[in-house]
């Protein structure tokens, strides 16, 4: 017989449960608002200082052209000049304005 | 507003919504596992569920207008109803996409679930699981913000406690369907 069990008889000892952290609705509430509001904030804030994150999955081709500006022209070790498909941009200010008439 | 102001505003509140949407998965598995319930009895662990739905529909109906103003995302009305059309991340969007419109369905159906059958509404209802899921991956796979160590990092620790949640509700319905199961060991 194992010990602490009395023949034919079952003795079930109840665990006093435990009372939960919140017992108020309105205070849980609260909290999963407040959660959610606080991610809204924190992202706002951390948005902000990093406008662009050169890790993130995508990234826009337009950001990626300003960036690397585009050869035009490159020169071969025979020195042959050689002409190649593409605008440099730049990022001097416009000195002229076209006319509309 | 500027294109700046634009993009901030689609990132917060593309993140904040998918805080909403793990707040309500967790509470819901929460509702039959007793996961939660260190923090509050089943009530307020509804109230959390209840809420947190309510919160996330604001959210991303922000994400998604400043997502069609923001010039480089060049999201259209027309994305919104076929995913995987537009140009820019189209694999990654429409999975947004879709785990958009997975929960209009439940939320719809929350909303019917009087002129439903329990049956009906369940399984409606169990069609969020999938929707996390496309909006986590949306979120890896298009989010700036989750590329990041540290919020990477939070967001998998998030999965994974879902995940563990999310089996031990598993295993409760299981337990629950199955009574007959249970052995009953006579002591001599």
């Amino acid at each position: 017989m194992l010990p602490g069990i009395v023949r034919d008889e079952l003795i079930v000892v109840k665990q006093p449960k435990r009372s939960p952290l919140m017992t108020s609705v309105n205070a849980i509430r609260a909290l999963a608002a407040g959660i959610t509001m606080l991610s809204l904030a924190g992202m706002t804030v951390y948005a902000g200082d990093h406008l662009h994150n050169q890790s993130a999955p995508l990234q826009p081709a337009v950001a990626g052209a300003a960036a690397a500006p585009a050869k035009t022209t490159t020169t071969s070790t025979t020195g042959r000049l050689q002409l190649a498909r593409g605008v440099s941009t730049t990022t001097t200010r416009a000195v002229t304005t076209t006319h509309h008439s | 507003m500027t294109t700046d102001q634009i993009w901030i505003i689609a990132r917060s509140s593309g993140t904040a919504a998918l805080v909403a949407l793990v707040l309500s998965i967790l509470s819901g598995m929460a509702l039959r596992s007793g996961a939660l319930a260190w923090l509050s009895h089943n009530r307020g662990v509804r109230a959390i569920h209840d809420l947190s739905s309510i919160l996330w529909l604001p959210l991303i109906v922000v994400h998604v207008i400043t997502l069609m103003l923001d010039p480089y995302a060049k999201v259209g009305v027309i994305d919104l109803f076929i995913p995987f059309l537009v140009s820019y991340g189209s694999f990654a969007v429409g999975l947004g996409t879709i785990s958009l419109q997975l929960i209009v369905i439940v939320l719809i159906a929350t909303w019917l679930r009087s002129k439903l059958s329990h049956e009906g509404w369940l399984s409606i209802h169990r069609l969020s699981y999938f929707a996390f899921v496309g909006a986590f991956a949306h979120g890896l796979l298009a989010g700036t913000d989750f590329a990041q160590p540290v919020l990477g990092a939070l967001a998998w620790l998030t999965a994974a406690v879902l995940l563990i949640v999310g089996f031990r509700r598993l295993t409760a319905s299981r337990t629950r369907q199955s009574p007959a199961r249970s052995k009953t060991v006579a002591i001599p």
